[in-house]
Protein backbone atom coordinates (compact mmCIF):
# COMPACT_ATOMS: atom_id res chain seq x y z
CA UNK A 1 0.00 0.00 0.00
CA UNK A 2 2.81 2.37 0.87
CA UNK A 3 4.45 1.83 -2.52
CA UNK A 4 1.18 2.53 -4.28
CA UNK A 5 0.79 5.83 -2.47
CA UNK A 6 4.31 6.92 -3.32
CA UNK A 7 3.79 5.94 -6.93
CA UNK A 8 0.69 8.05 -7.18
CA UNK A 9 2.50 11.01 -5.65
CA UNK A 10 5.33 10.74 -8.18
CA UNK A 11 2.83 10.26 -10.98
CA UNK A 12 1.07 13.46 -10.03
CA UNK A 13 4.34 15.37 -10.28
CA UNK A 14 4.95 13.85 -13.70
CA UNK A 15 1.48 14.84 -14.85
CA UNK A 16 2.15 18.43 -13.89
CA UNK A 17 5.42 18.27 -15.76
CA UNK A 18 3.65 17.20 -18.92
CA UNK A 19 1.39 20.19 -18.68
CA UNK A 20 4.37 22.53 -18.48
CA UNK A 21 5.55 21.31 -21.84
CA UNK A 22 8.38 19.61 -23.61
CA UNK A 23 11.12 21.77 -22.13
CA UNK A 24 10.72 20.32 -18.66
CA UNK A 25 10.52 16.81 -20.04
CA UNK A 26 13.68 17.30 -22.04
CA UNK A 27 15.43 18.46 -18.90
CA UNK A 28 14.40 15.27 -17.15
CA UNK A 29 15.84 13.24 -20.02
CA UNK A 30 19.09 15.15 -19.85
CA UNK A 31 19.59 14.44 -16.18
CA UNK A 32 19.19 10.70 -16.45
CA UNK A 33 20.25 9.79 -19.98
CA UNK A 34 23.06 7.31 -20.53
CA UNK A 35 23.00 5.65 -17.16
CA UNK A 36 24.03 2.01 -16.96
CA UNK A 37 21.37 -0.58 -16.13
CA UNK A 38 19.93 -0.37 -12.66
CA UNK A 39 21.94 -2.46 -10.21
CA UNK A 40 18.79 -4.14 -9.01
CA UNK A 41 18.02 -5.54 -12.46
CA UNK A 42 19.52 -8.33 -14.54
CA UNK A 43 20.73 -8.56 -18.12
CA UNK A 44 21.43 -11.65 -20.25
CA UNK A 45 22.51 -11.63 -23.88
CA UNK A 46 22.57 -14.23 -26.65
CA UNK A 47 22.82 -14.27 -30.45
CA UNK A 48 20.05 -15.88 -32.46
CA UNK A 49 20.44 -16.08 -36.24
CA UNK A 50 22.03 -12.68 -36.64
CA UNK A 51 19.94 -10.97 -33.98
CA UNK A 52 21.51 -9.98 -30.67
CA UNK A 53 18.88 -10.73 -28.04
CA UNK A 54 19.15 -9.19 -24.60
CA UNK A 55 16.73 -9.89 -21.78
CA UNK A 56 16.49 -7.21 -19.15
CA UNK A 57 14.57 -7.23 -15.90
CA UNK A 58 14.24 -4.69 -13.14
CA UNK A 59 11.84 -2.38 -11.36
CA UNK A 60 10.44 0.95 -12.48
CA UNK A 61 12.14 4.05 -11.09
CA UNK A 62 10.49 6.95 -9.26
CA UNK A 63 9.29 8.33 -12.56
CA UNK A 64 7.61 5.03 -13.37
CA UNK A 65 10.11 3.86 -15.99
CA UNK A 66 12.35 0.91 -16.55
CA UNK A 67 15.14 2.42 -18.62
CA UNK A 68 16.21 -0.41 -20.85
CA UNK A 69 19.84 -0.15 -22.01
CA UNK A 70 20.47 -0.77 -25.70
CA UNK A 71 24.00 -1.08 -27.02
CA UNK A 72 24.54 -0.84 -30.76
CA UNK A 73 27.83 -2.17 -32.19
CA UNK A 74 27.14 -2.16 -35.90
CA UNK A 75 26.20 0.82 -38.06
CA UNK A 76 22.77 0.90 -39.67
CA UNK A 77 21.16 -1.32 -37.06
CA UNK A 78 17.50 -1.78 -36.30
CA UNK A 79 16.30 -2.43 -32.77
CA UNK A 80 13.12 -3.76 -31.30
CA UNK A 81 12.28 -3.48 -27.63
CA UNK A 82 9.41 -5.46 -26.16
CA UNK A 83 8.43 -4.25 -22.71
CA UNK A 84 6.38 -6.55 -20.53
CA UNK A 85 4.79 -6.41 -17.11
CA UNK A 86 1.65 -7.57 -15.39
CA UNK A 87 -0.45 -4.48 -16.00
CA UNK A 88 -0.55 -1.40 -18.20
CA UNK A 89 2.55 -0.25 -20.00
CA UNK A 90 3.89 1.92 -22.81
CA UNK A 91 7.18 3.01 -24.37
CA UNK A 92 7.62 6.77 -24.25
CA UNK A 93 11.18 7.60 -25.30
CA UNK A 94 14.40 6.44 -26.84
CA UNK A 95 17.34 8.57 -25.75
CA UNK A 96 20.97 8.52 -26.83
CA UNK A 97 23.99 8.66 -24.55
CA UNK A 98 23.85 12.47 -24.46
CA UNK A 99 20.24 12.38 -23.37
CA UNK A 100 18.87 13.52 -26.72
CA UNK A 101 15.53 12.11 -27.75
CA UNK A 102 15.69 9.70 -30.65
CA UNK A 103 11.99 8.97 -30.21
CA UNK A 104 9.66 11.13 -28.12
CA UNK A 105 6.02 10.13 -27.76
CA UNK A 106 4.95 13.76 -27.43
CA UNK A 107 5.99 14.39 -31.03
CA UNK A 108 3.18 12.06 -32.08
CA UNK A 109 0.48 12.27 -29.44
CA UNK A 110 -1.36 15.18 -31.06
CA UNK A 111 -0.40 14.37 -34.62
CA UNK A 112 -2.87 13.27 -37.27
CA UNK A 113 -0.24 10.77 -38.39
CA UNK A 114 0.44 7.37 -36.82
CA UNK A 115 3.98 6.05 -36.46
CA UNK A 116 3.85 3.36 -33.78
CA UNK A 117 1.48 1.98 -31.18
CA UNK A 118 4.12 1.85 -28.47
CA UNK A 119 3.07 4.96 -26.59
CA UNK A 120 -0.57 3.95 -26.29
CA UNK A 121 -1.37 2.33 -22.98
CA UNK A 122 -1.49 -1.39 -23.54
CA UNK A 123 -2.02 -4.32 -21.26
CA UNK A 124 1.05 -6.38 -20.43
CA UNK A 125 3.07 -5.81 -23.62
CA UNK A 126 4.39 -2.81 -25.56
CA UNK A 127 6.67 -2.87 -28.59
CA UNK A 128 8.78 -0.37 -30.50
CA UNK A 129 10.77 -1.16 -33.63
CA UNK A 130 13.25 1.56 -34.54
CA UNK A 131 13.82 3.19 -36.96
CA UNK A 132 10.40 3.04 -38.58
CA UNK A 133 11.10 5.18 -41.66
CA UNK A 134 14.09 6.43 -43.63
CA UNK A 135 13.73 9.91 -42.09
CA UNK A 136 14.00 8.40 -38.61
CA UNK A 137 17.63 7.46 -39.32
CA UNK A 138 19.42 4.28 -38.36
CA UNK A 139 20.50 3.34 -34.89
CA UNK A 140 24.24 4.04 -35.17
CA UNK A 141 26.85 2.55 -32.80
CA UNK A 142 26.48 3.77 -29.25
CA UNK A 143 24.44 3.43 -26.11
CA UNK A 144 20.78 4.21 -25.88
CA UNK A 145 17.98 3.87 -23.38
CA UNK A 146 14.42 2.87 -24.11
CA UNK A 147 11.96 4.14 -21.50
CA UNK A 148 9.35 1.53 -20.73
CA UNK A 149 6.59 2.87 -18.49
CA UNK A 150 4.62 1.11 -15.77
CA UNK A 151 1.16 2.65 -15.70
CA UNK A 152 -1.97 2.30 -13.65
CA UNK A 153 -5.29 1.77 -15.43
CA UNK A 154 -5.84 5.52 -15.02
CA UNK A 155 -2.59 6.31 -16.82
CA UNK A 156 -0.55 7.23 -13.74
CA UNK A 157 3.12 6.28 -13.68
CA UNK A 158 3.99 3.69 -11.04
CA UNK A 159 7.29 3.25 -9.21
CA UNK A 160 8.80 -0.01 -7.95
CA UNK A 161 6.95 -2.21 -10.42
CA UNK A 162 8.64 -5.39 -11.62
CA UNK A 163 9.17 -5.25 -15.35
CA UNK A 164 11.09 -7.03 -18.06
CA UNK A 165 12.11 -6.26 -21.59
CA UNK A 166 13.51 -8.06 -24.59
CA UNK A 167 15.92 -6.11 -26.78
CA UNK A 168 16.55 -7.39 -30.31
CA UNK A 169 19.25 -5.75 -32.41
CA UNK A 170 20.37 -6.56 -35.93
CA UNK A 171 22.48 -4.65 -38.46
CA UNK A 172 20.78 -4.31 -41.82
CA UNK A 173 21.42 -1.80 -44.55
CA UNK A 174 19.56 -3.91 -47.12
CA UNK A 175 16.02 -2.69 -47.58
CA UNK A 176 15.38 -4.58 -50.79
CA UNK A 177 15.90 -8.22 -49.79
CA UNK A 178 14.91 -10.13 -46.69
CA UNK A 179 13.24 -13.25 -45.36
CA UNK A 180 10.34 -13.43 -42.96
CA UNK A 181 9.93 -16.79 -41.25
CA UNK A 182 6.36 -17.48 -40.25
CA UNK A 183 4.50 -20.21 -38.42
CA UNK A 184 0.89 -20.75 -39.48
CA UNK A 185 -0.68 -22.62 -36.58
CA UNK A 186 -4.14 -24.14 -36.71
CA UNK A 187 -6.25 -23.91 -33.56
CA UNK A 188 -8.07 -26.93 -32.19
CA UNK A 189 -10.08 -28.77 -34.81
CA UNK A 190 -9.27 -26.45 -37.71
CA UNK A 191 -6.63 -28.74 -39.18
CA UNK A 192 -9.28 -31.48 -39.35
CA UNK A 193 -11.19 -29.55 -42.02
CA UNK A 194 -9.45 -30.22 -45.35
CA UNK A 195 -11.33 -27.39 -47.06
CA UNK A 196 -10.02 -24.85 -44.58
CA UNK A 197 -6.50 -26.25 -44.70
CA UNK A 198 -6.43 -26.13 -48.51
CA UNK A 199 -7.83 -22.60 -48.52
CA UNK A 200 -5.29 -21.44 -45.93
CA UNK A 201 -2.39 -22.88 -47.92
CA UNK A 202 -3.62 -21.22 -51.11
CA UNK A 203 -4.13 -17.91 -49.31
CA UNK A 204 -0.65 -18.13 -47.79
CA UNK A 205 0.77 -18.62 -51.29
CA UNK A 206 -0.95 -15.38 -52.32
CA UNK A 207 0.42 -13.65 -49.21
CA UNK A 208 3.89 -14.86 -50.24
CA UNK A 209 3.41 -13.42 -53.76
CA UNK A 210 2.50 -10.02 -52.35
CA UNK A 211 5.50 -9.94 -50.03
CA UNK A 212 7.81 -11.23 -52.80
CA UNK A 213 6.89 -8.13 -54.79
CA UNK A 214 8.74 -6.02 -52.20
CA UNK A 215 11.67 -8.39 -51.83
CA UNK A 216 10.52 -10.24 -48.74
CA UNK A 217 10.67 -14.00 -49.03
CA UNK A 218 8.03 -15.62 -46.88
CA UNK A 219 9.23 -18.87 -45.35
CA UNK A 220 6.14 -20.61 -44.00
CA UNK A 221 5.95 -23.58 -41.69
CA UNK A 222 2.62 -25.14 -40.67
CA UNK A 223 1.66 -26.55 -37.32
CA UNK A 224 -1.15 -26.90 -34.81
CA UNK A 225 -1.65 -25.31 -31.44
CA UNK A 226 -3.78 -26.27 -28.46
CA UNK A 227 -5.97 -23.16 -28.47
CA UNK A 228 -9.75 -22.99 -28.76
CA UNK A 229 -10.83 -22.29 -32.35
CA UNK A 230 -12.76 -19.29 -31.06
CA UNK A 231 -9.48 -17.42 -30.75
CA UNK A 232 -8.78 -14.97 -27.96
CA UNK A 233 -8.23 -11.45 -29.27
CA UNK A 234 -4.59 -10.94 -30.21
CA UNK A 235 -4.74 -7.22 -29.50
CA UNK A 236 -6.03 -7.86 -25.98
CA UNK A 237 -3.60 -10.75 -25.58
CA UNK A 238 -3.71 -14.19 -24.04
CA UNK A 239 -1.17 -16.29 -22.13
CA UNK A 240 -1.67 -19.10 -24.66
CA UNK A 241 -0.09 -16.94 -27.35
CA UNK A 242 2.97 -16.28 -25.21
CA UNK A 243 3.26 -20.01 -24.49
CA UNK A 244 3.10 -20.72 -28.22
CA UNK A 245 5.94 -18.27 -28.84
CA UNK A 246 8.02 -19.82 -26.09
CA UNK A 247 7.47 -23.32 -27.47
CA UNK A 248 9.08 -22.54 -30.83
CA UNK A 249 12.69 -23.46 -31.45
CA UNK A 250 13.41 -20.59 -33.83
CA UNK A 251 12.11 -17.07 -33.68
CA UNK A 252 9.28 -16.54 -36.19
CA UNK A 253 6.21 -14.42 -36.60
CA UNK A 254 3.08 -16.42 -35.82
CA UNK A 255 -0.27 -16.46 -37.58
CA UNK A 256 -2.94 -18.50 -35.78
CA UNK A 257 -5.94 -19.69 -37.79
CA UNK A 258 -9.13 -20.21 -35.82
CA UNK A 259 -12.77 -20.39 -36.82
CA UNK A 260 -13.51 -16.99 -35.29
CA UNK A 261 -11.85 -14.36 -33.13
CA UNK A 262 -13.33 -13.68 -29.70
CA UNK A 263 -16.42 -15.60 -30.69
CA UNK A 264 -17.55 -13.12 -33.32
CA UNK A 265 -18.07 -14.24 -36.88
CA UNK A 266 -17.05 -10.92 -38.29
CA UNK A 267 -13.49 -10.39 -37.17
CA UNK A 268 -11.50 -11.86 -40.03
CA UNK A 269 -8.03 -10.98 -38.79
CA UNK A 270 -6.27 -9.06 -36.06
CA UNK A 271 -2.65 -8.11 -35.43
CA UNK A 272 -1.21 -8.19 -31.94
CA UNK A 273 0.28 -4.71 -32.31
CA UNK A 274 1.70 -2.10 -34.69
CA UNK A 275 4.37 -3.29 -34.64
CA UNK A 276 3.95 -6.70 -33.08
CA UNK A 277 6.57 -8.24 -30.81
CA UNK A 278 9.21 -10.52 -32.33
CA UNK A 279 9.40 -12.24 -28.98
CA UNK A 280 7.08 -14.50 -27.01
CA UNK A 281 4.29 -12.28 -25.70
CA UNK A 282 0.60 -12.49 -24.95
CA UNK A 283 -0.01 -10.30 -28.01
CA UNK A 284 2.69 -12.01 -30.06
CA UNK A 285 0.58 -13.28 -32.96
CA UNK A 286 -1.67 -12.38 -35.84
CA UNK A 287 -5.07 -14.03 -35.44
CA UNK A 288 -7.18 -15.02 -38.45
CA UNK A 289 -10.75 -16.31 -38.35
CA UNK A 290 -11.39 -18.46 -41.40
CA UNK A 291 -15.20 -18.26 -41.22
CA UNK A 292 -15.39 -14.51 -41.88
CA UNK A 293 -13.06 -14.98 -44.84
CA UNK A 294 -15.21 -17.77 -46.26
CA UNK A 295 -18.30 -15.58 -45.90
CA UNK A 296 -22.02 -16.20 -45.99
CA UNK A 297 -21.85 -19.57 -47.73
CA UNK A 298 -19.09 -20.84 -45.43
CA UNK A 299 -17.03 -21.90 -48.42
CA UNK A 300 -14.08 -20.35 -50.21
CA UNK A 301 -14.65 -18.99 -53.72
CA UNK A 302 -11.71 -17.86 -55.85
CA UNK A 303 -12.45 -14.25 -54.83
CA UNK A 304 -12.62 -15.30 -51.16
CA UNK A 305 -9.21 -16.94 -51.48
CA UNK A 306 -7.63 -13.79 -52.90
CA UNK A 307 -9.10 -11.75 -50.06
CA UNK A 308 -8.03 -14.39 -47.51
CA UNK A 309 -4.44 -14.03 -48.76
CA UNK A 310 -4.70 -10.25 -48.62
CA UNK A 311 -6.06 -10.60 -45.09
CA UNK A 312 -2.91 -12.43 -44.06
CA UNK A 313 -0.64 -9.94 -45.83
CA UNK A 314 -2.57 -6.92 -44.49
CA UNK A 315 -2.67 -8.07 -40.88
CA UNK A 316 0.96 -9.14 -40.94
CA UNK A 317 1.64 -5.72 -42.50
CA UNK A 318 0.29 -4.15 -39.33
CA UNK A 319 2.48 -6.53 -37.31
CA UNK A 320 5.53 -5.33 -39.29
CA UNK A 321 4.66 -1.73 -38.45
CA UNK A 322 2.34 -0.51 -41.22
CA UNK A 323 -0.76 1.60 -40.64
CA UNK A 324 -3.67 2.21 -42.95
CA UNK A 325 -2.60 5.04 -45.26
CA UNK A 326 -5.88 6.74 -44.37
CA UNK A 327 -8.38 5.88 -41.68
CA UNK A 328 -12.07 5.80 -42.44
CA UNK A 329 -13.13 9.36 -41.61
CA UNK A 330 -10.21 10.92 -43.52
CA UNK A 331 -8.78 12.61 -40.42
CA UNK A 332 -5.91 10.27 -39.59
CA UNK A 333 -3.12 9.02 -41.82
CA UNK A 334 0.06 7.01 -41.74
CA UNK A 335 3.34 8.90 -41.33
CA UNK A 336 4.64 8.06 -44.79
CA UNK A 337 5.15 10.63 -47.53
CA UNK A 338 4.36 8.43 -50.53
CA UNK A 339 0.87 7.35 -49.48
CA UNK A 340 -1.35 10.10 -50.74
CA UNK A 341 -3.54 12.08 -48.34
CA UNK A 342 -7.14 12.00 -49.45
CA UNK A 343 -10.33 13.41 -48.08
CA UNK A 344 -13.28 11.50 -49.51
CA UNK A 345 -14.30 7.94 -50.21
CA UNK A 346 -14.02 8.46 -53.96
CA UNK A 347 -10.63 10.18 -53.91
CA UNK A 348 -9.23 7.64 -51.41
CA UNK A 349 -10.49 4.66 -53.38
CA UNK A 350 -9.07 6.16 -56.54
CA UNK A 351 -5.65 6.96 -55.06
CA UNK A 352 -5.20 4.09 -52.63
CA UNK A 353 -7.87 1.47 -53.36
CA UNK A 354 -5.31 -1.03 -54.63
CA UNK A 355 -2.93 -0.53 -51.69
CA UNK A 356 -2.40 -3.50 -49.41
CA UNK A 357 -3.01 -1.41 -46.31
CA UNK A 358 -6.16 0.38 -47.49
CA UNK A 359 -8.79 0.04 -44.73
CA UNK A 360 -11.37 -1.86 -46.77
CA UNK A 361 -11.56 -3.81 -50.02
CA UNK A 362 -13.09 -1.92 -52.93
CA UNK A 363 -15.67 -4.27 -54.42
CA UNK A 364 -18.18 -4.08 -57.23
CA UNK A 365 -20.60 -6.97 -57.36
CA UNK A 366 -18.74 -10.23 -56.81
CA UNK A 367 -15.34 -8.79 -57.72
CA UNK A 368 -12.97 -6.75 -55.58
CA UNK A 369 -9.97 -4.68 -56.64
CA UNK A 370 -6.77 -6.53 -55.86
CA UNK A 371 -5.03 -4.81 -52.95
CA UNK A 372 -1.45 -5.81 -53.53
CA UNK A 373 0.34 -2.50 -54.06
CA UNK A 374 2.98 -1.54 -51.51
CA UNK A 375 4.72 1.84 -51.77
CA UNK A 376 8.47 2.25 -51.42
CA UNK A 377 8.14 3.74 -47.95
CA UNK A 378 5.73 1.02 -46.83
CA UNK A 379 8.25 -1.52 -48.10
CA UNK A 380 10.98 0.23 -46.13
CA UNK A 381 8.95 0.01 -42.92
CA UNK A 382 8.42 -3.72 -43.42
CA UNK A 383 12.11 -4.32 -44.18
CA UNK A 384 13.12 -2.48 -41.02
CA UNK A 385 11.10 -4.87 -38.86
CA UNK A 386 13.71 -6.69 -36.82
CA UNK A 387 12.33 -10.09 -37.85
CA UNK A 388 12.82 -9.51 -41.59
CA UNK A 389 16.28 -11.00 -41.90
CA UNK B 1 -21.44 11.96 -47.51
CA UNK B 2 -21.72 9.83 -44.46
CA UNK B 3 -18.76 9.40 -42.20
CA UNK B 4 -17.74 7.35 -39.25
CA UNK B 5 -14.63 7.50 -37.21
CA UNK B 6 -12.72 4.31 -36.79
CA UNK B 7 -9.75 6.34 -35.82
CA UNK B 8 -7.14 5.80 -33.25
CA UNK B 9 -7.51 8.66 -30.85
CA UNK B 10 -4.62 9.90 -28.78
CA UNK B 11 -4.90 11.39 -25.36
CA UNK B 12 -2.39 13.28 -23.30
CA UNK B 13 -0.68 11.45 -20.49
CA UNK B 14 -2.14 13.19 -17.51
CA UNK B 15 -3.38 11.50 -14.39
CA UNK B 16 -6.95 12.18 -15.43
CA UNK B 17 -6.69 11.03 -19.02
CA UNK B 18 -5.16 7.66 -19.75
CA UNK B 19 -3.65 7.29 -23.16
CA UNK B 20 -5.74 4.81 -25.02
CA UNK B 21 -7.24 4.00 -28.34
CA UNK B 22 -10.81 4.96 -28.88
CA UNK B 23 -13.22 4.74 -31.77
CA UNK B 24 -15.57 7.66 -31.79
CA UNK B 25 -18.75 7.63 -33.85
CA UNK B 26 -19.33 11.06 -35.30
CA UNK B 27 -22.71 10.75 -36.93
CA UNK B 28 -24.87 8.61 -39.16
CA UNK B 29 -22.95 5.86 -40.87
CA UNK B 30 -22.75 4.13 -44.20
CA UNK B 31 -23.10 0.67 -42.71
CA UNK B 32 -21.94 -1.06 -45.88
CA UNK B 33 -18.61 0.75 -45.95
CA UNK B 34 -18.08 0.47 -42.21
CA UNK B 35 -18.79 -3.25 -42.17
CA UNK B 36 -16.51 -3.80 -45.16
CA UNK B 37 -13.53 -2.41 -43.26
CA UNK B 38 -10.61 -4.71 -42.73
CA UNK B 39 -10.35 -3.61 -39.09
CA UNK B 40 -13.94 -3.00 -38.05
CA UNK B 41 -15.81 -1.18 -35.34
CA UNK B 42 -18.43 -2.96 -33.24
CA UNK B 43 -22.15 -3.15 -34.00
CA UNK B 44 -22.96 -0.69 -31.22
CA UNK B 45 -20.91 1.96 -32.99
CA UNK B 46 -23.06 1.83 -36.09
CA UNK B 47 -25.48 4.15 -34.31
CA UNK B 48 -28.90 3.95 -32.71
CA UNK B 49 -30.57 0.59 -33.10
CA UNK B 50 -33.58 2.06 -34.86
CA UNK B 51 -35.62 0.91 -37.82
CA UNK B 52 -33.49 2.92 -40.24
CA UNK B 53 -30.32 1.10 -39.27
CA UNK B 54 -32.13 -2.24 -39.37
CA UNK B 55 -33.32 -1.46 -42.88
CA UNK B 56 -29.74 -0.66 -43.88
CA UNK B 57 -28.50 -3.94 -42.46
CA UNK B 58 -31.05 -6.31 -43.96
CA UNK B 59 -29.93 -5.97 -47.61
CA UNK B 60 -26.29 -6.17 -46.50
CA UNK B 61 -26.88 -9.78 -45.44
CA UNK B 62 -27.18 -10.73 -49.12
CA UNK B 63 -24.81 -13.70 -49.43
CA UNK B 64 -23.64 -12.49 -52.81
CA UNK B 65 -22.13 -9.28 -51.48
CA UNK B 66 -18.39 -8.78 -51.25
CA UNK B 67 -16.15 -8.72 -49.28
CA UNK B 68 -17.23 -12.02 -47.75
CA UNK B 69 -17.24 -10.67 -44.22
CA UNK B 70 -19.77 -7.94 -45.09
CA UNK B 71 -22.90 -10.14 -44.98
CA UNK B 72 -21.46 -11.96 -41.98
CA UNK B 73 -21.02 -8.74 -40.04
CA UNK B 74 -24.41 -7.41 -41.13
CA UNK B 75 -26.04 -10.63 -39.91
CA UNK B 76 -24.18 -10.48 -36.63
CA UNK B 77 -25.26 -6.87 -36.07
CA UNK B 78 -28.88 -7.65 -36.92
CA UNK B 79 -28.87 -10.44 -34.35
CA UNK B 80 -27.03 -8.37 -31.76
CA UNK B 81 -29.08 -5.20 -32.16
CA UNK B 82 -32.49 -6.61 -33.13
CA UNK B 83 -32.73 -10.10 -31.60
CA UNK B 84 -36.47 -9.87 -30.94
CA UNK B 85 -37.42 -8.31 -34.26
CA UNK B 86 -39.46 -10.67 -36.45
CA UNK B 87 -37.38 -9.49 -39.41
CA UNK B 88 -34.29 -10.96 -37.77
CA UNK B 89 -35.84 -14.26 -36.74
CA UNK B 90 -37.36 -14.76 -40.18
CA UNK B 91 -34.02 -14.17 -41.87
CA UNK B 92 -32.24 -16.40 -39.36
CA UNK B 93 -34.67 -19.25 -39.99
CA UNK B 94 -34.00 -18.98 -43.71
CA UNK B 95 -30.22 -19.02 -43.29
CA UNK B 96 -30.41 -22.15 -41.15
CA UNK B 97 -32.16 -24.18 -43.80
CA UNK B 98 -30.51 -22.78 -46.95
CA UNK B 99 -27.53 -24.95 -47.97
CA UNK B 100 -25.94 -21.85 -49.57
CA UNK B 101 -25.73 -19.87 -46.32
CA UNK B 102 -23.76 -22.09 -43.99
CA UNK B 103 -21.64 -19.16 -42.84
CA UNK B 104 -24.69 -17.13 -41.87
CA UNK B 105 -26.23 -20.20 -40.24
CA UNK B 106 -23.13 -20.65 -38.11
CA UNK B 107 -23.44 -17.01 -37.09
CA UNK B 108 -27.00 -17.68 -35.93
CA UNK B 109 -25.86 -20.75 -34.03
CA UNK B 110 -23.07 -18.83 -32.36
CA UNK B 111 -25.44 -16.06 -31.28
CA UNK B 112 -28.42 -18.27 -30.43
CA UNK B 113 -28.53 -17.17 -26.80
CA UNK B 114 -29.19 -13.61 -27.95
CA UNK B 115 -32.65 -14.58 -29.23
CA UNK B 116 -35.78 -14.89 -27.11
CA UNK B 117 -35.90 -18.33 -25.48
CA UNK B 118 -38.81 -19.61 -27.54
CA UNK B 119 -37.31 -18.34 -30.80
CA UNK B 120 -33.97 -19.92 -29.93
CA UNK B 121 -35.51 -23.35 -29.42
CA UNK B 122 -37.47 -23.05 -32.65
CA UNK B 123 -34.41 -21.96 -34.65
CA UNK B 124 -32.23 -24.70 -33.22
CA UNK B 125 -34.90 -27.28 -33.86
CA UNK B 126 -35.06 -26.39 -37.54
CA UNK B 127 -31.52 -27.67 -37.99
CA UNK B 128 -32.55 -31.17 -36.99
CA UNK B 129 -34.71 -31.34 -40.11
CA UNK B 130 -31.71 -30.82 -42.38
CA UNK B 131 -30.33 -33.76 -44.35
CA UNK B 132 -27.58 -35.64 -42.55
CA UNK B 133 -24.08 -34.42 -43.37
CA UNK B 134 -21.12 -32.35 -42.30
CA UNK B 135 -22.99 -29.04 -42.38
CA UNK B 136 -25.78 -30.30 -40.16
CA UNK B 137 -23.28 -31.80 -37.74
CA UNK B 138 -21.31 -28.55 -37.58
CA UNK B 139 -24.44 -26.55 -36.85
CA UNK B 140 -25.69 -29.07 -34.33
CA UNK B 141 -22.38 -28.95 -32.49
CA UNK B 142 -22.56 -25.15 -32.39
CA UNK B 143 -26.10 -25.13 -31.01
CA UNK B 144 -25.04 -27.68 -28.41
CA UNK B 145 -22.68 -25.04 -26.96
CA UNK B 146 -25.66 -22.83 -26.08
CA UNK B 147 -26.07 -21.86 -22.45
CA UNK B 148 -29.74 -22.78 -22.69
CA UNK B 149 -30.61 -26.36 -21.63
CA UNK B 150 -33.67 -26.16 -23.86
CA UNK B 151 -31.57 -25.42 -26.93
CA UNK B 152 -29.07 -28.11 -25.97
CA UNK B 153 -31.87 -30.61 -25.61
CA UNK B 154 -33.46 -29.90 -28.97
CA UNK B 155 -30.20 -30.53 -30.86
CA UNK B 156 -29.09 -33.55 -28.86
CA UNK B 157 -28.68 -36.77 -30.87
CA UNK B 158 -31.52 -38.28 -28.85
CA UNK B 159 -33.83 -35.47 -29.90
CA UNK B 160 -32.77 -36.00 -33.48
CA UNK B 161 -33.53 -39.72 -33.25
CA UNK B 162 -37.00 -38.90 -32.05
Amino acid sequence: MGDDMRSDHVASVRATGWLLGIGLTSACVGVSGGKPPDDSGSVTTSVEGGIVVTNVSGTSNRQGYLKVPVHIDEPQSVVQVVGQRSGWTSIDYITDSRGNSVFNWEDWSYSDESLTDCYYMSKNTTTINWPVREVDAWMEPGDYEVWVAALTSEGRYSADIEMRATVLVRPDANLTRGTLSALIAYANGVADDPEVVAATEEAAAHWAEIYASIGITLDVEYGSVDIDAELPSSSVGDPAYEALGESMGDRKVILVVGETITGDSWLYGEAGGIPGPFAPANTGIVAVGWLANAGADGRFSDQDLLLYGETMAHEMGHYLGLYHPVEDGFEYFDALSDTQRCTSYSSCESALGSNLMFPYPVCAGRTCTRQEDVTAEQSGVAHRYVGVL
Amino acid sequence: MTLVSVIFCTFSATAAEPRARAALPTGPVDAGRVLSARDPVGCAQLGNADAALRDQLVPLTDPNLMPPWLPMRAAECLIELYPHDPVTTTLAAGWLTDPGTLGLALTVARKIDTFAAADAVKLAGSVMALPEGADKERLRARFAQSASPDVQAVVSPVAGAN
